[in-house]
């Protein structure tokens, strides 16, 4: 009787233990599908920032640069 | 198999004997009940709510990233449009670009600039030869013509001609020179040699 309650107790352990690591797994898996960045190197290339601005300096320079020469 | 039914059914007769009167006891049966229902909870875990749940993860995945997206475009479209409008302003003034770095040779300009200098400066050329120029196999980027040039003129106007001709806007450099004195009719003038190189790009074109 009293080893039948002991197998009892062990299987109870084992089960909730399988519920915990179950739970777990699933559990960081969720995490690591929610962390995952999957957005393509081609998109990830044309999002990269663009400097709107232009670079008037060298225009001027070329402009002075043989003004008086052409 | 009858008798083989009979032997097992005495052999293992007293476990079911027991197990029948364990299953009457209040704690065996709660025992059982935790077990199943946790049992019963991880097998469906395992293969109900797992996939259930890492599909909801990828669709919030999949929008969180298309968000981003969508809004990294729209800082893009904007940069984009801003660097449109600085193109159209600065777009009349490009040619200085093609002047100073021609997508050609362009050797008709250049001799033009080095001669209308040379007669501006009273300077008259003995020589002027270009180096051979391969177009087969020629790369994308900065290419070099090179020329050794001969001109014969007095210090000043040398001296005049080269400074002019170094800050035209087409790119002009020397790699090296030498200068040697010349008697022209009572004249004492300066023999100009020199390696000249100058720039253009090249782009690198479709052949049909």
């Amino acid at each position: 009787m009293i080893r039948k309650s002991k197998i009892n107790r062990d299987l109870l352990v084992i089960s909730i233990l399988t519920l915990i690591t179950i739970l777990s797994w699933i559990g960081m898996d969720v995490y690591h599908r929610l962390t995952k960045t999957a957005v393509p190197e081609v998109v990830e290339r044309q999002l990269l920032p663009l400097d709107p601005k232009i670079k008037t300096e060298v225009l001027n320079y070329l402009e002075n640069r043989g003004k008086n020469y052409q | 198999m009858l008798l083989s039914f009979k032997r097992d059914f005495f052999r293992y007769q007293k476990y079911l004997l027991l197990t029948a009167k364990l299953a009457e006891t209040k704690k065996a049966r709660v025992y059982t009940g935790l077990i199943l229902t946790f049992f019963t909870i991880s097998f469906f875990a395992l293969l109900a709510l797992r996939p259930t749940f890492l599909t909801i993860a990828n669709l919030i995945a999949e929008i969180r990233q298309k968000e981003e997206v969508n809004r990294k475009l729209s800082v893009k479209i904007q940069q984009l449009s801003l660097a449109q409008t600085a193109y159209f302003q600065v777009a009349p003034r490009l040619y200085l670009v093609d002047e100073t770095l021609p997508t050609e040779i362009e050797f008709s300009s250049l001799l033009g600039n080095l001669e209308s200098e040379a007669s501006g400066n009273e300077v008259s050329f003995s020589g002027l030869t270009f180096e051979k120029i391969s177009f087969e196999g020629q790369k994308e980027g900065l290419q070099e013509i090179g020329y050794k040039t001969s001109l014969i003129g007095s210090f000043e106007n040398l001296e005049s001609f080269l400074e002019k001709v170094f800050n035209l806007r087409r790119i002009i450099k020397s790699s090296k020179f030498s200068l040697t004195k010349k008697m022209v009719g009572e004249a004492e003038l300066l023999d100009f040699s020199g390696d000249l190189v100058s720039l253009f790009q090249t782009k690198k074109t479709k052949l049909e």
